[in-house]
């Protein structure tokens, strides 16, 4: 029994890759891949990445530059470098950029490799918030299952101490 | 540069929340396993070892090797990391015979009173058959099976990583079961005829071919994202589906098959012969030593003696050691009331304005948790107190009428109202002057009182470390109580010729906790019998002791200033943090303009007289009158307050951490331009010309809510256990402590409802350039 508890503990913790692809285009000589973790985006730190392939060959490019340019509708314009560094998949140039607005954004996403350029333009519709509640649910849920847990170890010991003396006289 | 090979093969996610876990559970079953190999080497021997380690190494694999980074993207490889979690995995762990090692690796103490209930309940034990039992664990594994290779199911996996995680979960959990009866871990007890594992593994496999035959020959992409993500590899979608329904077809045949083969020519080639039979049921189910004691009582607490260590412990004893960090903390505050007096008033820039309100409160507290009261045993207000000894007279005694914390506390809430009401944090010269101001109260006391009066009755920041020290896992103690019983000398208090004994008056053997301690280790150096020491155990251990010891007339902790004093910081905590929060600052200063007052002094005077003392004083006066009505107790209202009092130490000092931390880690570069602007104005130039910009940018930590609702966690949690053993005291039956602690657990709750509230608001960003942020 123990083991079922311990082991699925260790995979839960697991950050799983869950890559979705916002968005695609060829734009001579590249074609880029935007990805996101997860969608919807909300406010906070989302984990923008990109795949640069060769336009024809399809062949990852792993020495280029690519910058995200992101801006609010209110104006609020966001710049941040994606790197291999940053990135899991070492395929890809990521970037943990801070959403700090919901609502419509634009997206651009500049490519370099030496004197070749590229860039790919996209829409991202941030929506509301999470409720914080939702967002940390694990660390709010955790005080009350170990009291659960406890309240039920109290009342086993309970149950325990008072069948045992029951049993030593039946013997 | 990287070929795309090498970038494949390096994907790795070490991720700490992932290895920490394997690395607990490696220790555990390490640690069992050795205890268990030497009573049941047949059971325990390497083969188990290795095994259970292999298939552990199984999981890991497959959760942060680039199996993992490209498992969204091609199938085939995804199916890999499945079949990893599903069929290499689980029948090694199993083979390893987990559950006696792993009980065995864990701490006695938490095995007797956390874990022997459980696995003693009968229920748990009918639930534990019941999910073992063959039919349960076979239907459990297919249909997971079958239901996350629903496209549906699939593609919610592929798209959230909560519900991939979950995924791995559901494979790995009912993949440990499915093994469960075909390997059969001891001690478990087979309830079916082996016989029926041939069929079960058969039945398994005539449904693994049906999912399996179903992704090679379906026409159509079955996952879209497959259909949409970048190929990396010259197979098409549809070919990489039909690759990874092959290799779950062969492979998992192949893990079902063999295993059914080998069962079913042991059948037929075994016959038991009377005199193994005799043996099985003559030999004895093992026991671990762990499992054994626990109907064996409880076992004295292990503590670590930290001045036997070599080297480290020779350093800790040494008084030079003291002196050298009371001068490293002397040099500090003399440059910090300079450069406070006479360096730039703006704070951010300034030493008095960054080291001592950001740098020196954080890592005091952190100094708490992790060792123990290190201010006070570096304490540079030392040099001050020995001042006033040889330029003033310091032949009285403390007046027997201030011998308590009462003034103490007063000094306490004057420093707190001056804190907020004058923003100390933002003026440098008034920071100055306060360190000033401490010196000379120190000259002044102990130069006119015998004894360390400065120390056990004035100090503020004595008191806070003293009480936060309850939780610190650092003591002074005595090695051997039966020593002590021998003593007619007494020296640990009296002192001797060489050695002057404990100035706060603490007696070794009936002490039972930092209370009051300075760490000044004239104890350690004054026993003849060298039987004082310094004691390292678990954090909180003394919390548990103190409850303990109140029974037997504790005196730290059947006085009422003292739990008053300690309910003054914990719910200074809470308003000396939501003091920074900016709706709360806004809200104080629409409330100046609505009373037209000229400053917001008197309304933070208000606020903290009411957070501080009539709040307080009113729900502590609710808890006990609740807790005499609940549980029908006739108890004193004082002795209610000085019994649970301690049980709240731990939630004030988790809010206290949470607070000081989140300034330590989102403003502790700003040390480095100060220091560069400090030096640079000496004429040194040898730092370099000051970045200002490391004190405008907040390093994004969007990790750091996460830490301070776990440390608040941690900190309500402990409370609540603390304050349950408290309830003992006065009832035994589970609903009468229930009903005792009810209320107290209703003052952690709201308290641990403020503490969260004030977490996830936008906080002032005291000590930088950049003030509002928003957390």
């Amino acid at each position: 029994m123990l083991i079922l508890i311990f082991l699925p503990a260790l995979v839960g913790t697991a950050r799983a890759d869950g890559g979705v692809v916002l968005s695609q285009r060829t734009s001579e000589p590249f074609t880029i891949t935007v990805f996101s973790t997860e969608m919807p985006l909300r406010p906070g730190t989302a984990d923008l990445s990109v795949l640069l392939e060769q336009a024809h060959e399809h062949s990852p490019i792993l020495d280029g530059e690519v910058i995200f340019e992101l801006s609010h509708e209110t104006g609020m314009i966001i710049r941040a470098e994606a790197t291999r560094r940053q990135a899991r998949n070492k395929l890809l140039y990521c970037s943990l950029v801070d959403l700090p607005l919901a609502g419509h954004w634009k997206m651009r996403v500049l490519a370099r490799r030496g004197n070749d350029r590229a860039e790919l333009l996209q829409d991202l519709t941030v929506a509301a918030p999470q409720l914080l509640l939702l967002s940390y649910w694990k660390l709010i849920a955790f005080p009350p299952t170990v009291i659960i847990l406890f309240v039920l170890n109290q009342w086993l010991r309970g149950t325990r101490s008072i069948n045992t003396p029951a049993r030593t006289v039946r013997r | 540069m990287d070929t795309v090979t090498d970038a494949v093969f390096s994907s790795w996610d070490l991720n700490p929340w992932l290895l920490f876990p394997a690395l607990v559970i490696g220790l555990l079953y390490a640690l069992g396993w050795a205890r268990l190999y030497k009573r049941a080497s047949d059971r325990f021997g390497l083969p188990q070892l290795i095994s259970f380690y292999a298939g552990l190494t199984a999981v890991l694999f497959a959760l942060v090797s680039p199996l993992d980074a490209f498992a969204g993207w091609l199938l085939t490889v995804h199916m890999i990391q499945h079949l990893l979690l599903m069929m290499v995995a689980p029948p090694l762990i199993l083979y390893g015979s987990p559950y006696l090692p792993l009980l065995a690796g864990m701490p006695r103490r938490f095995l007797k009173d956390g874990m022997a209930p459980f696995l003693a309940s009968v229920t748990v034990r009918k639930v534990g058959r019941f999910v073992t039992h063959p039919v349960f664990c076979w239907t459990a594994f297919v249909f997971t099976s079958i239901a996350w290779h629903t496209p549906p199911m699939y593609q919610l996996a592929l798209r959230t990583p909560t519900w991939h995680a979950a995924e791995h979960l559901c494979f790995l959990t009912t993949a440990l079961l499915f093994w469960w009866p075909i390997i059969q871990p001891y001690p478990w007890i087979a309830r079916t005829p082996r016989w029926l594992i041939v069929p079960y593994l058969f039945l398994a496999d005539i449904q693994n071919t049906a999912l399996s035959a179903f992704l090679i020959f379906y026409e159509r992409v079955l996952y879209p994202t497959y259909a949409t993500v970048p190929r990396i590899t010259s197979l098409t979608p549809l070919e990489d589906q039909a690759a990874a329904g092959a290799i779950m077809w062969v492979a998992s045949s192949v893990f079902f098959l063999v295993p059914a083969g080998l069962v079913t020519v042991k059948l037929l080639s075994t016959r038991r012969t009377p005199a193994s039979r005799k043996q099985s049921t003559r030999s004895q189910p093992v026991r671990s030593e762990r499992t054994r004691s626990v109907t064996q009582g409880p076992s004295k607490p292990a503590s670590l003696d930290l001045l036997s260590l070599p080297f480290i412990g020779r350093l800790l004893r040494s008084p030079q050691f003291r002196r050298a960090a009371q001068l490293v903390m002397l040099l500090l505050a003399v440059l910090v009331v300079l450069d406070g007096l006479f360096g730039h008033q703006m704070a951010p820039m300034n030493l008095a304005g960054v080291l001592p309100w950001t740098h020196w409160r954080g890592l005091t507290v952190l100094a708490l948790l992790i060792a123990g009261n290190v201010f006070c045993f570096a304490c540079p207000f030392n040099f001050a107190r020995e001042l006033g000894r040889r330029i003033l007279p310091a032949r009285w005694s403390w007046p027997r009428r201030l011998r308590s914390k009462w003034g103490a506390i007063a000094l306490l809430l004057l420093f707190f109202w001056v804190y907020e009401a004058f923003s100390l944090w933002d003026s440098p010269r008034a920071t100055a002057m306060l360190v000033i101001g401490y010196f000379a109260a120190a000259i002044v006391v102990d130069g006119l009182f015998t004894g360390a009066s400065f120390c056990k009755y004035v100090c503020p920041i004595g008191q806070y470390q003293f009480i936060q020290s309850l939780v610190s896992p650092v003591e002074v103690g005595v090695r051997n109580l039966a020593v002590c019983g021998t003593c007619q000398t007494y020296d640990c208090i009296r002192g001797n010729e060489q050695q002057r004994g404990c100035e706060l008056k603490l007696f070794q053997p009936r002490k039972t906790s930092n209370m009051d301690c300075t760490l000044c280790m004239d104890c350690v150096h004054a026993c003849p019998h060298e039987n004082v020491s310094l004691l390292a155990s678990l954090p909180g251990s003394q919390l548990v002791r103190i409850e303990r010891s109140q029974k037997r007339r504790n005196k730290f902790f059947r006085r009422f200033d003292v739990a008053a004093l300690i309910f003054l910081l914990v719910f200074a905590a809470f308003a000396n943090a939501g003091g920074m929060v900016l709706p709360l600052q806004s809200w104080e200063q629409s409330l100046e303009t609505k009373l037209g007052l000229a400053s917001l002094q008197p309304i933070i005077a208000v606020l903290y007289l009411v957070a501080l003392v009539v709040l307080p004083a009113f729900l502590i006066a609710g808890c006990v009158w609740l807790t005499k009505t609940l549980g029908a107790l006739r108890a004193g209202w004082r002795e209610i307050v000085w019994t649970y009092a301690p049980a709240f130490v731990p939630l004030g000092f988790s809010m206290w951490l949470a607070h000081f931390s989140y300034h330590l880690l989102t403003a502790g570069q700003t040390a480095l331009p100060v220091i560069q602007r400090a030096a640079m104005d000496t004429g040194i130039t040898l730092l370099g010309a000051p970045d200002w910009s490391l004190s405008s940018t907040m390093p994004s930590l969007d990790w750091l809510p996460a830490l301070e609702l776990l440390l608040l966690d941690l900190g309500l949690l402990f409370t609540l256990y603390i304050g349950w053993r408290t309830a003992a005291r006065f009832g035994a039956t589970l609903s009468r402590r229930l009903r005792l602690n009810a209320p107290w657990a209703a003052l952690a709750f709201l308290l641990y409802s403020i503490g969260m509230w004030i977490i996830f608001q936008p906080m002032q960003m005291r000590g930088m350039m950049m003030m509002d942020s928003m957390h």
